[in-house]
This record gives C-alpha cells, structure tokens and sequence, in this order.
C-alpha cells in the first residue's frame, strides 16, 4: 500500500489490531487506525478475515466434541462418586497444596497420599534433629512447627530461623542433598503431619518422569522463593 | 458448544432443587449432577487438553470444587455455564502444569511486513481439494479444531482462554501462570497464526 503522509504503516496498524476489537483505543488512536483500515485493502481483508477467524474459532471449538461423546463412562462417574468422599478429607486438601505437590495430577496425588502415613505430633516434639539423618519429607497438615538452630559448641542460644504452618513442608531440603540436617524442627503446638520416607517417594516418582520433573520444580521454586525472601530481608537490613 | 447454550437453568426450579441439595451436602443431588454433566464436561476437558486421562482428572477435579464452592454460586448463570467454567479452568490449569516445553518457531503463520511496514500478502496453499466444495456444517468444525489444534500449546492455551471461554486478560495471566503482557502478545500471535490457517478455507468459502 502507498503510505501517505501521517498514516501509520500497516505493521503499526498491526499492533493495534486486539485493542481496536476490544475497543480499548483512544478516540485519537482509533481514527488514525480506522484511516489506516480505509486506505489499505490488504490490512482492511485482514482485519476482516482475523475477526472471522475468532468467531469462527468461538463457534466451532466445541461442537464436533459434544457429537464424538454423548454419555459419561460409568466408571469415571463412580471414580467421582468416591472422590466425594475423599474430598472431605480436610488433610487430603491441605496435602495438595503443599509446594512439593502443587498442581500435580489428581492420580498422582492419590497415589502418593496413599503411601504415606499420619502423624500426631505433641506440643515441643522434635521432628528433625541438626546433624542426625532424616529420611522423610513432611507436609504440615495442622499446628505449627519452629526452625531452630540449637545451643551448642557454636552457639551461646538458640536461634530461631523461622516456623512452618500448613500447607508448608519440612524435610525437602535433606530430600535432594541427602546430607545430615541443617536445622532442629520442633513443634509449638499439638499439630499434624504428613509424611512418606524418601524411599517411597523415590520409587514412586522414579517410574514416571513427568511427576518426577513436576515435583523437583516444585521444590525448586519452593528453594528460589526462600532465597528471594532471604535476599529481600538482607537488602533491608543493608537499607538500615 | 458455547456456554451460553446451558439452559438459564438457576432460575429453573428443578435447579433450585438441585442446588440446595449440593448446598447439604447431599450425596444423590450430587450424583445427578454427575450424570447430568458428565459427558459434556469430559468433552469439555478433553477439548481443552486433549488426553483422556488427563481430562478425567480435571473433570473430577471440578465437580469437587464445586461442592466445595457451592455457597459462592450465586445463580446468576446455570450450573451448567457455572460448571462449564471450572472444568475449563481446571483444564487451563491443567495445561499450565505440563510443564513449559520448547516452543518451535511457527513465524511462517504471522503476518509479514516489508523493509517500509507494509503488509505483504502471503498465500498459504489451499489444504486438499475439501476446502474447495461446499462444507457442511460438521466439515467446517473439523477445519477450526484442526486449526486451532495446530497451534503450539502455550499459545493454543491463551486463545482457548481468551476468545473461546472468555476470561481476560489478567484472569488468564492467573490461570496459565503468564504476566498480562505476555498474555497479550500471545494471543495476537495466536488469533494470527489461526486466521492464516483459516484463510484459505474462508477465502475460498469453504466455512
């Protein structure tokens, strides 16, 4: 098309085309792009055909599925059924949302739920002792817990370095490193885990390799979350 | 299948019925509601994220939230359009947590441009003589799915999300785990990339 002067060039008018249709333009911008759209032939088919192309997508997308499928099997809706009653499981819920196994899959989840084990835990109970091996990852159902560097030979106190309430998990960091604990955890209240030993986990998740990506990035993105945290407490602490 | 074809049914007194019995947590008003919907909610899942698997567990995944939910519906749309949205979301989700796969190149699809911006028109060739005659109806749908089908997934996802289930802009941002921007330029991408998969077919009148 032969630009004239002022007129926006047809990759302008471009950019500008969602915004036109949502008719989110200001009245300025949406003349320059209308005179553009009268002027042009090619944007002006363009345009045409992109707005045929949403409606026709709108239109058909669903259609030929509801004709391929006119009932529901009988099994998927006894599975459903059951879940009904599994989804009145208070700790099933909070289990789900833990970081390791956010978003995972629904059979996924069941799967690992269901090879795992519930513990009540008293009030000032020791879960993870610094320097002792732990074999399991925990998800905190109920209650409280306190991360805590213990007195000792290179400590004159105790130093608190943060709690976990549900649905945070415990245990995550000994589940990659496989190293000794870095910290005691006890709880402050009468609370309740989750819990399934690495073993388990190991072996469940070592057969699928897609829930074996989607939980090492959960935990990934649960350690990078707490280096931001750590980050952004240092930087105010440089700011004072 | 668009939402809007759900009967107005919250207004219906069987939905009323329907309704309060979810609301008390009663098992058979939660039954016929799975029997009710089932099927169109698996197409719906299946749709969306395309795998019979998965599309179970969405589906099961939203009539769960929906007893838990059922105080926050407040009957404006029916249950179906209401439900209809959660699977859809669940779907999205769904797909959002497959994971970010690499995104191959699909530039031959959006529209190009000369060294002054001026669009240049570029002809894909007509796919097979079909879109040539006539289409009945059921033909026209094969050629938008299989189109829209042909887009790469995170993109697929956005249009999905935008144009065919109506969510916006920062409802989908939520949904599929993208900032608004992103969101933005990939639905651009995408709506281009269909019409240049349609063209041919809406040029030659075959939808």
């Amino acid at each position: 098309m032969r630009k004239m002067p002022l007129m926006i060039t047809c990759e302008q008018a471009d950019h500008f085309i969602d915004d036109y249709l949502a008719g989110d333009l200001s009245g300025s911008q949406c003349r320059i792009f209308q005179w553009h759209i009268n002027l042009c032939t090619e944007c002006s088919q363009y345009l045409e055909e992109y707005k045929q192309s949403i409606q026709l997508g709108k239109a058909h997308f669903y259609e030929q599925a509801e004709a391929d499928r006119s009932d529901m099997p009988e099994g998927i809706v006894q599975a459903i059924l059951a879940a009904r009653s599994e989804g009145a499981d208070p700790g099933f819920d909070v289990f789900r949302s833990s970081p390791p196994f956010r978003g995972l899959k629904l059979a996924n989840l069941r799967k690992i739920y269901s090879k795992g084990e519930m513990l009540e835990i008293d009030k000032g109970m020791l879960v993870i002792e610094e320097g002792k091996e732990n074999s399991n990852l925990y998800v905190v159902l109920s209650g409280e817990f306190k991360i805590s560097l213990p007195r000792g030979s290179e400590r004159d106190s105790e130093v608190e370095l943060a709690s976990r309430r549900p649905p945070d998990c415990l245990g995550e960091y000994t589940f990659i490193d496989h190293k000794l604990a870095s910290a005691n955890v006890r709880a402050t209240r009468v609370s309740t885990l989750f819990t399934i030993s690495f073993h388990v986990l190991d072996e469940l998740i070592e057969s699928d390799a897609e829930l074996s990506r989607a939980i090492y990035r959960n935990i990934l993105l649960l350690v990078i979350d707490r280096l931001r945290a750590n980050d952004a407490e240092i930087a105010l602490f440089k700011r004072c | 299948m668009d939402r809007k074809s759900y009967p107005d049914g919250a207004s219906e007194p069987v939905e009323q019925i329907l309704v309060a019995g979810l609301r008390n947590g009663d098992a058979g008003s939660f039954e016929q509601l799975v029997r009710q919907y089932g099927a169109r909610m698996l197409n719906v899942a299946n749709r969306i994220v395309r795998n019979d698997a998965d599309a179970q567990d969405c589906v099961q995944e939203a009539f769960l939230k929906v007893l838990k939910n059922i105080d926050q519906f407040e009957g404006r749309a029916s249950v179906g359009s209401w439900l209809h949205r959660i699977v859809a979301n669940t779907a999205l989700m769904q797909l959002r947590s497959q994971g970010r796969k690499k995104e191959e190149s699909f530039d031959e699809l959006l529209p190009k441009f000369d060294s002054d911006g001026c669009r240049v028109t570029v002809y894909l060739s007509t796919p097979g003589p079909s879109v040539q005659e006539s289409f009945q109806s059921l033909e026209a749908q094969a050629i938008v799915r299989q189109a829209i089908d042909q887009l790469h997934e995170s993109y697929r996802a956005v249009l999905i999300a935008r144009d065919i289930e109506g969510f916006d802009t920062n409802e989908t941002a939520g949904i599929l785990g993208l900032a608004p921007g992103a969101v933005k330029t990939r639905l651009h991408r995408a709506r281009a990339a269909l019409k240049t998969l349609l063209e041919p077919a809406i040029r030659t009148g075959g939808i």
